[in-house]
């Protein structure tokens, strides 16, 4: 009988925190600046100079913990982690290590048929970012001939968050870091953004026969810039190990760090890992027990933004579909002009469907956010209205919507803008029974086919009059004096 | 007394750029001058300005291991206090010397670490013939580290290894919480501890290079007070022989004072008040050679 195999994942993820300075000193933390331009003696590690805690880092980190329903402890310490690498200053690298800011919480992910699963978290630590190597001659240290290092991002807060070892395959460590990414740009803790490295995921990747519960040999993966690069990275190194496995190879499963080659599509040794690193932890000498107060607790807490899955089940209940309730809570900036537009008490579902619909297609093609749209949220919410009073129509606001977005109405509102471009619904009976004379009579061989049973070009003169108005004719009263017409005895 | 008192002035207080300062209000220090020497300093001494202080000599830092003309130093100042209107007793703080070995394990771990920076690559010389990152760091530390330096980080790499943490650095801390708690527990009946600076007078310059060892022993009566965060003033008690040394000049043997937690200005007080009215005999006049 063959062995099945199952892997077991435990993903541990850096997130740049979004301070506007560096974790232990006062230099900027933005992403971007020229070389060596974000620096002082402090990030470089001057003989002399002395860490001081930035406390907004430590509040993104108890934000942070506290929408992954994570412990806060009251104390926590900062240790010292030290190796030497020419990125890192000091020699060591100031983190957390037995006493760490968060311990516990969850990630929870609902499946689009309603399923629910619960990654676990283990814990969550501050701790400082290092300076960035550039390799010349060559993209890597193999066969470059010299190194250059950047330590603007050397300083800069992160907080680490390690996982439970509970995903099974590629799409749970998706699905874990789409939701964790969610949950952190919602809480307003970081960019998430993982192609500038705001948020970085490393991968521990064992096998074993399904039913056992030792682990395997663990492979770590680094450098995957996107989650679907990471499902990816993980799917190929599960069946390279069960492969080795199956084949009484297993041996040659060591522990490693191997990286994903986006191209190739494939993980490729870096490194063996000759044992454990000993990184000769020990308490921070500099640095006083970081202590949290009631205060900072509870004015913490109390400013929890509303996070995804609360987010998801409020749109729920509104009645939206499951569909447009996952884009809608997908992002903090769809959601914030959603519920700018829902709290104008128009109809949800209208408001909703532009979101999903138009304006993300127009988002899409023109690779926006909806933060950078240039129309505001009461616009979008005056056009639903103006369609709900029955003062354009549908297809009206179709039309007008690309003027919307690009900000024609911020100015002088919608209403305006729809009079002046004479946008506005025709509901006069005696205007609209003229037009449909109008079409009748120039389309005579279809009214002829009509008369003579032919029912189903009643569509085609309605698409007549709509076309001749300019979409403008309200459709009801059109359909209803077009009848008339057509069924009149000639 | 009055230039310490100046210096301590400006440099005490809170520093935003070191998180481990206290940042609890500075006192005034002018009362430790008080009461006022004005006058002459033989009126002052009769006027036994330190009656009703409370001072105690560590029991275990004489007596063995300390030079007798050291001891003799210590306890003719202990008798001049008393002469002041002091009260001085003895106090035994059994884990006094076991301070030494502590701070020795804890200081080289902290030292190891801070050194991490001179490697090469920011810090210290750097060796530009190494191939490759490792052999540039062993090469650039071998070539610009000294031996004493050498030594500490190697210690304190050791201290800190894995395996060996529980049994060094963390056995010292636990030792210096226990010595902190004895010396405060003692500061609670005295204001002022007192002992000798150092156990021997001042050894000659390279004498002890070969036996570390003997040296880091002269820190003895020291260390505690940075281990269990107390201040200390040491002051100039008299001269002695230099024993292996016979028909040398004599040198200082310094008398260290220790106090309460922040109480800075107490133990300053103490120090004034001894050194206004110690005796000028056998006190040389110390010449030093014209600047260039
Ligand atoms: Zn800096």
């Amino acid at each position: 009988m063959q062995v099945e195999y199952e892997a077991v994942i435990g993903i541990e993820t850096h997130v740049q925190l979004l301070t506007k300075t560096k974790a232990f000193c006062s230099c900027p933390s933005k992403f971007g600046s020229d070389p060596n331009t974000n620096v002082c003696p402090v990030c470089l590690g001057h003989p002399g100079t002395l860490p001081s805690l930035n406390a907004a880092a430590v509040e993104l980190g108890v934000r942070a913990s506290l929408a992954f329903g994570g412990a806060v402890a009251r104390t926590s310490k900062f240790d010292r982690k030290q190796y030497f690498y020419a990125d890192l200053p000091k020699g060591y690298q100031i983190s957390q290590y037995d006493e760490p800011l968060c311990s516990g919480g969850a990630v929870e992910v609902e499946e689009k048929d309603g399923t629910r699963r619960r990654y676990g978290i283990t814990r969550a630590h501050l701790e400082e970012d290092s300076g960035k190597t550039v390799y010349g001659g060559a993209d890597r240290m193999a066969g470059s001939e010299y190194s250059l290092v950047d330590f603007n991002r050397a300083g800069v807060p992160l907080l680490e968050i390690v996982s439970e070892p509970d995903m099974r395959s590629g799409r749970d460590a998706y699905q874990y870091g789409d939701e964790l990414r969610r949950i952190l740009r919602f809480a307003g803790v970081s960019d998430g953004n993982m192609a500038e490295g705001s948020m970085r995921c490393d991968v521990n990747v064992s096998v074993r026969p399904k039913g056992t519960s030792d682990f395997g040999t663990k492979v770590e993966i680094k450098n995957m810039n996107s989650f679907s690069n990471m499902q990816k990275a993980i799917d190929y190194e599960i069946d390279r190990q069960s492969n080795l496995l199956r084949t009484g190879r297993g041996s040659e499963i060591v522990l490693e760090t191997r990286l994903w080659d986006e191209f190739k599509l494939q993980t490729y040794s870096m490194r063996k890992k000759e044992g454990l690193a000993d990184y000769r932890y020990f308490p921070e000498p500099d640095l006083p027990p970081l202590i949290l107060s009631d205060g900072m607790l509870e004015q913490i807490k109390a400013s929890m933004p509303e996070l995804p899955a609360a987010r998801r089940a409020r749109y729920l209940s509104l009645g939206l579909p499951l569909q447009d309730v996952l884009v809608l809570a997908d992002e903090p900036t769809i959601a914030t002009f959603f519920d700018t537009v829902l709290a104008t008490k128009v109809s949800p579902k209208a408001a909703a469907n532009w979101i999903t619909g138009d304006i993300q297609a127009y988002c899409k093609d023109n690779k926006k956010g909806m933060g950078e749209l240039a129309m505001t949220p009461q616009v979008l919410a005056d056009m639903v209205a103006l369609i709900e009073e029955g003062i354009i129509s549908g297809k009206i606001a179709k039309d007008l919507l690309p003027s919307l977005l690009e900000g024609a109405a911020n100015e002088k509102g919608v209403r305006q803008l729809v009079t002046e471009r004479g946008m506005t619904m025709v509901t006069d009976e005696g205007q609209i029974a003229a037009m449909v004379e109008q079409i009748l009579a120039a389309n005579p061989k279809q009214l002829e086919q009509y008369r003579g049973g032919k029912n189903k070009l009643q569509s085609f003169f309605e698409g007549q009059v709509m076309k001749e108005s300019k979409g403008r004719v309200d459709p009801k009263l059109m359909k209803a004096v077009l009848m008339k017409k057509l069924n009149q005895e000639a | 007394m009055l230039e310490l008192l100046c210096l301590h002035g400006a440099s005490a207080g809170h520093d935003v750029r070191d998180s481990t300062s206290s940042s609890r209000p500075v006192p005034s220090f002018s009362q430790a001058l008080e009461p006022s020497t004005s006058g002459s300093s033989t009126d002052y001494a009769s006027s036994r300005p330190l009656q009703g202080k409370r001072m105690a000599l560590i029991k275990e830092t004489l007596g063995e291991g300390v030079e007798p003309q050291v001891q003799a130093a210590i306890m003719q100042a202990a008798k001049h206090y008393e002469s002041l209107g002091a009260v001085v007793e003895e106090v035994s703080l059994p884990s006094f010397r076991l301070g030494l070995p502590a701070y020795y394990v804890l200081a080289v771990s902290e030292a190891s670490s801070n050194l991490a920076r001179y490697d090469g690559v920011r810090f210290g010389s750097r060796n530009k013939d190494a191939a490759e990152l490792q052999a540039m760091y062993e090469a650039s530390r071998e070539l610009g580290l000294g031996g004493e330096v050498k030594r500490r980080i190697m210690m304190g790499t050791y201290a800190l290894s894995a395996g060996y943490y529980d049994a060094y650095y963390k056995r010292a801390q636990q030792v210096r919480t226990i010595i902190a708690s004895e010396m405060e527990g003692a500061l609670q009946q005295y204001d002022g501890l007192l002992c000798p600076a150092a156990p021997t007078l001042a050894y000659r310059f390279g004498e002890k290079a070969k036996d570390p060892l003997s040296m880091y022993k002269g820190d003895v009566c020291t260390v505690n007070v940075n281990m269990a965060g107390l201040p200390a003033v040491v002051l100039p008690c008299g001269f002695a022989d230099q024993a292996s040394h016979p028909g040398s000049p004599q040198l200082p043997v310094g008398l260290q004072v220790v106090g309460r937690a922040f109480d800075e200005a107490g133990i300053l007080q103490l120090a004034h008040a001894y050194e206004q009215t110690r005796s000028a005999e056998n006190w040389p006049t110390l010449a030093f050679p014209a600047l260039p």
